[in-house]
């Protein structure tokens, strides 16, 4: 009897000997065992937990104990947490005299008490009252994100207040104008709230500027490149390094690559791209995070007024509309010798005024923006569909950039020490 | 009722001289820490890494019976649950459907600290996708919980002064908010 019953599934050897054991144990017991021996975990095995929390559980999991908190703080962490992170959109709202001016419904957001304000982290508190006069006729904004869940728009929020906009992001860092300091700039991780005000730069009117902000991977410093340009039209590039805290000017892009600064540098394959024409753009504009050397970069075809670069899935992608029912996607590895692939084409429904925005880092489908009502469409690669973002009411924010809620610190951790 | 000598001899049986018939399952049999002997598909045991190297490694005969001292039968039982239907859906075309459907029901039956100790086991047992699986499963079971909830839960003790407390919680003020207010 016990042969035959050998080869039946899970075997019935096995079941006599479950029952055995399930029937020395009440029924309470039966569904949880380990009520009574709390089963230690191993430092491997919480990790593992907690670096699958989204952030502000994160968060609060740092408070449970000494040991959880450092292992929270630790970059090697922190670093883990960020790649599994998935994509936001950062944005400002703006807020007059306590109330957003989206006037949508109740779910609109509104400065309350416990909001945070940037600016009061960069004063003396015996500062303050001269400020809020000068700083009466500027709006004041709460920063916000967007996520896209499950083909759904979620806004969160941070608690957070701030006067000036958001020029770049990295990582889960901002680049911010510093209000208090007339053309300065902070760092601020909205999740963290820790922030650095940087030296001042060159000052330049908006128009005639841009920055990019970006990892390197050979050193671990955070970088951001202003690239300016002056009366002449010459594009000069200064480049501050989180790390050093200072700018240096170093060599700019040739005379004339530049045709304008409106469309915002991507990071990818350890370099900031940018696209410097507003149309027909047959080449970008590359700078090596590392080496700080400029290259001129041919497209494989001429960049349109609807076509875009992005980040995908660490590789530079470039995103163009073939014709009206058509959009193809090319691939950039790297930069050494490395060329132009075509990966995929997108041949679903109208497109024609879709403008590609940014890809999920995790998820990996491309978001799209339609260009006049500034809907949000998102393309999933394996169903090989492009279907609309259900936005929240009324809320269609204007400028956002991508962003990953993460608990980043451009601080250099030296003491590895403690694991 | 089956001693393990029983058990044994059984397995000598199945691979004896009509071990020429090609489809026959192999066996692996393990002990648990509790004493219980179990026996595992040999398609089954493979997916634990622990089990796979002790066998491969040294080319250990499968009539030997690998102790597993760390883990519990009850644990073990649910573990072979898991990888047995992985095993089986790995090839189905709705593999992610069934397998999402199958992991919703597994986890509906267990507790949480049933959950914790799982996962301890699945990091010795060394069982990737298990342990990515029970480590998700008890991350969407915190995210929403409390500080003490999730010390009782883990068992660990606060080692904060009450200074040390407040100054962490001025980092992050608003990771006290929004919390499920059910507890243990």
């Amino acid at each position: 009897m016990m042969t035959k019953s050998l080869g039946s599934k899970n075997g019935g050897l096995l079941r006599l000997v479950e029952e055995r054991s399930l029937s020395k144990k009440t029924e309470e017991e039966k569904k949880h065992p380990q009520e009574t021996h709390i089963p230690y975990l191993p430092k491997d095995c919480i990790s593992s937990i907690l670096v699958r929390l989204p952030v502000e559980s994160l968060q609060r999991s740092s408070f449970v104990c000494k040991p959880w908190y450092s292992m929270i703080k630790n970059p090697k962490f922190i670093d883990a947490h960020l790649k599994r992170s998935e994509s936001v959109l950062i944005f400002l709202l703006p807020i007059r005299k306590g109330r957003p001016y989206s006037s949508s419904m109740a779910s609109a957001p509104e400065e309350n008490p416990n909001t945070f304000s940037v600016e009061s982290k960069l004063l003396p508190s015996n500062c303050i009252p001269t400020f809020s006069n000068s700083a009466l006729n500027s709006t004041k904004f709460l920063v916000q994100f967007l996520a896209i869940k499950n083909g759904k728009a979620e806004i969160g929020g941070y608690g957070l207040s701030c006067l000036g906009n958001i020029r770049a992001t990295c990582n889960g860092l901002i680049l911010l104008d510093n209000k208090v300091k007339k053309g300065g700039l902070i760092v601020l991780n909205p999740v963290t709230r820790k922030l650095i005000a940087l030296p001042l730069g060159t000052l330049q009117p908006p128009y005639n500027e841009s920055y990019g902000f970006a990892l390197s991977d050979v050193t671990g410093e955070y970088k951001i490149v202003h690239l300016f340009r002056d009366e002449l039209g010459f594009v000069s590039c200064e480049i501050l390094s989180l790390r050093k805290k200072a700018w240096r000017e170093v060599n700019g892009p040739a005379f004339g690559l530049f045709g304008w600064f409106g469309y915002e540098p991507v990071s990818a394959i350890g370099a900031l791209h940018w696209i410097p024409q507003v149309d027909q753009s047959d080449y970008i504009v590359s700078v090596e995070v590392h080496k700080e050397r400029f290259h001129q970069i041919p497209l494989p075809k001429s960049c349109r007024t609807h076509d875009r670069i992005i980040e995908m899935g660490g590789a530079l992608g470039f995103v163009t509309h073939e014709d009206i029912n058509r959009i193809d996607i090319w691939i950039l590895k790297g930069f050494c010798g490395e060329i132009w692939t075509k990966n995929h084409s997108i041949t679903v429904g109208s497109i024609i005024d879709m403008i590609p925005y940014f890809s999920l880092r995790i998820k990996g489908d491309i978001i799209f923006k339609r260009d006049e009502e500034g809907t949000l469409y998102s393309y999933d690669f394996q169903q090989q569909d492009l279907s609309k973002v259900e936005m929240v009411k009324g809320c269609m924010p204007t400028s956002c950039l991508p962003h990953v809620n993460s608990l980043v610190s451009w601080i250099d951790e030296s003491s590895d020490l403690h694991d | 009722m089956s001693t393990p000598a029983e058990n044994e001899a059984s397995i000598k049986q199945e691979s004896g001289p009509s071990g020429t018939v090609q489809d026959k399952p192999k066996k692996i049999v393990v002990r648990t820490g509790d004493g219980e002997v179990f026996e595992l598909k040999e398609e089954v045991a493979m997916e634990m890494e622990t089990i796979k190297t002790f066998f491969m490694e040294d080319n250990i005969s499968y009539e030997t019976v690998m102790p597993l001292t760390n883990v519990d039968s009850w644990e073990l039982v649910k573990v072979i649950e898991y990888c047995s239907k992985y095993v089986e859906l790995k090839n189905k075309e709705n593999f992610h459907k069934e397998l999402k459907a199958f992991q919703d029901e597994f986890v509906k039956s267990m507790s949480p600290k049933t959950l914790l100790s799982l996962s301890n086991v699945a990091n010795y047992l060394e069982i990737k996708y298990f342990l990515d699986f029970i480590c998700q499963a008890i991350a969407d079971h915190i995210k929403s919980k409390d500080v003490e909830y999730v010390r009782e839960l883990f068992g660990v003790e606060n080692d904060f002064t009450e200074e040390e407390y407040e100054m962490a919680k001025t980092e992050a003020p608003w990771a006290h908010e929004n919390l499920d207010k059910d507890l243990y």
